[in-house]
């Protein structure tokens, strides 16, 4: 198997899986209980939080373990908007959020609160001076997505952030899926006011990733139960879960320029030898992006079709975001980018790693230039 | 780079005639060590006062570094150079550009000449220092009386320094210059800076704890041990001893024994005693303590001089006259607040007597311990007492070191 799409999950590493089992089997003790079984535990979460910050170089946040970015997503965002409850509320996002974060905002449009949805040009960028007029007084939260999981689109993180920081009571939360460990930030990740983080894209474990906040932000909490996390992710912490997710991140964003001249060197590689194909149109921008993620539409075809052709050849790619593939609907990013229907319903992703190799990029040109008749 | 040079001001020993070599030595080899790690640094001893070359080692760090030696009065970012003229003015005006606040801001110029060799009088320096930096730097305003900064221009036989920032230091007197200590550490707020205080005033401290596990839990032990870290680091081995005496047996007595009104009094008064004779043992000069005057039932003056007779070693207690609010503020300065507030009991918050006695007397205390046979467990606390070394740079746990790098490292 040849695959190209680990946007969408990547395997796990060895030495994490090593990290997983080890307290798994041996500090199985609920990191709430008293005796000294559970304090092992605690300390061990305790220093869990603490390499989480070092790692990143963060400092005064929060982390919280989650089941994933789009439980992460949900508690940050609930946790802003249920603070002015009762109050008049208006959130600012972008047209090409990921479903984790989209989808919240869609059940909250029922509930009286306002949601705008910024529109993107040709390259998937967002218009800052769409964000400057929509910024209002009772505007609580803008969502951004840092790296986009579709075409690549790196959002100009630090714009908006100054932009924000002119509201105070407004915060900003980034959806750093796709961005974290693989993509540098031009910004201070330390002056984000949230950020979420999915650890099985980065080489961790499945069901597991993280809301990291200001601490001084004071979520509300969204979920009942007992106290364990702040309160905010109530419920026995996944110890061996969180610990992987720290792991991850700290292996991962210590080779983050390493992995990303690599994949940079196949990025180009790839987008050269497809570029060169009449029938492929490059749907991914050329400046501000992410060298991980290429998206292409050849338009004769469905998106859909087309993964099934390569998967003939033993070569995984997906269509949109993997998460929301299986609804048959148009690919909304690239909608929102193109405004192009054919576009959008032809378009496949192809997602990149470090594990990828020259020979493997040259079969996929091969193979698309095979199916294309070029 | 323009600041290449730290000029270091001693604390009051300075002061301290005969002792003062002594004392200069000492904090010289303290500020060394601490600055270890930073290999290209060159140091200079001139009289009173101390220089490190920095040789393009991360300043910042440095400084925040120095600001953790005790006996060093403050300090300078300095930018040197030859003694001639021209290349003063230059420098003053490099020096007045970088470090320039906010629009309209006034200075002065300060010239102190140690080089009598200097062709130029001090007043004549600061004339034409002056001159040059109005020349050169318009909208600049002098004010002689009260200005926002002042350019100090210091010419040594060794060369000219010029700085404008005077950051403060600890203060005090060098580490472990004054005698040891034993602080009586509870946990609480008060204690760690009381210990805190003494580190600055050049105390070698050993810190006492009494554990009542498991009436109290072990967190609350790993929080005596957290805090002890922190004001660790100001010491000259960056490390403190810390003895957890098992109180757990006497305590119980106490209980079973002591009226109720008298139990903290007597309390209080074992410990004293099994922090005595502890400190007999090992060369201690005094005890020290967090008590406040009127802080708690336990600290009224009556209290203060009954919990005090047993014993004969001085008790110094440096929060003495201290408002709460003070204290708080200081140990938020030395980040032991957060540590101090987390919320587990203390062997002084478990069974707490509805109503203590605010004025207890040496007499009544003495017929209370009458009614039992304390000697014994006295002695066994003492014998049992756990002593860890505790090294602010290590991370002290209950989890095994080569777990948390196996689990973490990469």
């Amino acid at each position: 198997m040849i695959y190209f799409d680990y946007a969408a999950t990547t395997p796990v590493d060895p030495d994490i899986l090593k990290t997983y089992n080890k307290i798994a089997k041996e500090y199985w003790g609920n990191s709430s209980s008293l005796h000294r079984f559970g304090l092992r535990s605690n300390e061990l979460l305790n220093h869990s939080y603490k390499e989480f910050q070092e790692c990143l170089n963060l400092s005064g946040k929060r982390i919280i373990y989650t089941s994933g970015s789009t439980e992460a997503n949900n508690l940050a965002i609930y946790g802003i908007v249920n603070k002015y409850h009762g109050k008049k509320r208006h959130i600012i996002t972008t047209s090409v959020e990921h479903p984790a974060v989209s989808e919240v905002f869609r059940s909250m449009e029922h509930h009286g609160v306002r949601v705008s949805f910024l529109s993107v040009d040709q390259n998937g960028l967002i218009n800052l001076e769409e964000l400057r007029e929509l910024m209002n007084k009772d505007t609580v939260l803008v969502s951004v997505m840092w790296v986009n999981n579709v075409i690549g689109t790196i959002q100009p993180i630090k714009e908006v952030m100054e932009i924000v920081k002119q509201y105070p009571k407004c915060s900003l939360l980034v959806d750093a899926v796709q961005g974290l460990t693989k993509v540098k930030p031009d910004f201070d990740l330390n002056d984000v006011d949230m950020f979420t983080l999915s650890t099985h894209k980065i080489y961790g474990t499945k069901g597991s990733g993280a809301l990291v906040y200001k601490t001084d932000l004071d979520l509300e909490q969204h979920l009942y139960g007992s106290k364990q996390q702040f309160g905010i992710k109530p419920g026995t912490v996944d110890l061996a879960n969180a610990v992987a997710t720290t792991k991850a991140v700290k292996k991962y964003n210590a080779v983050l320029e390493e992995h990303y001249q690599d994949v940079l060197k196949k990025y180009n590689q790839l987008r050269s030898g497809l570029e060169s194909n009449p029938k492929i149109l490059i749907n991914s921008p050329k400046m501000n992006t992410s060298p991980y993620i290429l998206n292409i539409s050849i338009p004769s075809i469905n998106g859909e079709v087309l993964v099934r052709h390569l998967e003939q050849k033993d070569i995984m790619v997906s269509t949109g975001a993997a998460c929301s593939s299986k609804d048959k609907r148009l690919e909304k990013t690239v909608f929102a980018t193109f405004h192009d229907e054919n576009r959008a319903m032809s378009s496949i992703r192809i997602s990149l790693s470090h594990l990828n190799t020259e020979e493997e990029i040259q079969i996929l040109i091969e193979a698309l230039q095979e199916i294309t008749g070029e | 780079m323009l600041y290449d040079c730290i000029l270091i001001r001693y604390g009051e020993f300075v002061l301290k005639g005969d002792n003062k070599k002594q004392f200069t030595k000492r904090i010289q080899e303290h500020i060394k060590r601490k600055l270890k790690k930073y290999k290209s640094l060159q140091y200079k001893s001139a009289g009173l006062r101390f220089y490190i070359l920095t040789n393009e080692e991360n300043i910042e760090e440095i400084c925040e570094l120095l600001t953790e030696i005790p006996g060093i009065y403050s300090f300078s970012l300095v930018a040197r150079c030859e003694n001639e003229l021209d290349q003063i003015k230059q420098t003053a005006e490099h020096v007045l550009i970088n470090d320039s606040m906010n629009q309209g801001f006034t200075f002065k110029v300060e010239t102190n000449r140690a080089d009598k060799l200097f062709p130029m009088k001090s007043l004549e320096v600061t004339q034409e220092v002056s001159r040059h930096l109005f020349q050169r730097i318009p909208g600049l305003k002098a004010d002689v009386h009260n200005p926002n900064m002042i350019l100090d221009i210091d010419i040594r036989v060794e060369g000219t320094f010029i700085y404008t920032k005077v950051i403060k230091g600890m203060g005090g007197f060098p580490s472990g210059t004054t005698g040891k200590a034993l602080l009586m550490m509870s946990g609480g707020i008060d204690s760690v800076v009381a210990g805190y205080l003494s580190i600055k005033r050049g105390m070698e401290v050993e810190a006492i704890h009494f554990a009542s596990y498991p009436h109290t839990s072990k967190l609350s032990e790993q929080k005596v041990i957290d805090l002890t870290k922190q004001i660790a680091k100001y010491t000259y081995a960056n490390k403190i001893k810390l003895h957890i005496v098992h109180f757990t047996p006497l305590q119980e007595a106490i209980f079973r024994a002591v009226d109720e009104d008298y139990i903290i009094t007597i309390m209080r008064r074992m410990m004293y005693r099994i922090a005595e004779a502890y400190g007999l043992k090992h060369n201690i000069r005094a005890l020290v303590t967090g008590e406040s005057v009127g802080q708690v039932a336990s600290q009224t003056l009556e209290s203060l001089a009954t919990i005090n007779e047993p014993i004969k070693l001085p008790v110094l207690r440096p929060l003495v006259t201290m408002d709460k609010e003070d204290i708080v503020d200081l140990s938020k300065e030395i980040n032991t607040y957060n540590i101090s507030i987390r919320p587990y009991d203390d062997c002084c918050t478990v069974f707490v007597p509805k109503h203590p006695s605010i004025r207890p007397r040496v007499k009544f205390a003495k017929m209370q311990e009458y009614k039992f046979d304390y000697e014994p467990l006295i002695t066994e606390a003492i014998d049992t007492i756990k002593t860890l070394e505790i090294d602010s740079s290590q991370y002290h746990s209950s989890l095994e070191e080569n777990t948390l790098h196996e689990l973490f490292e990469i």
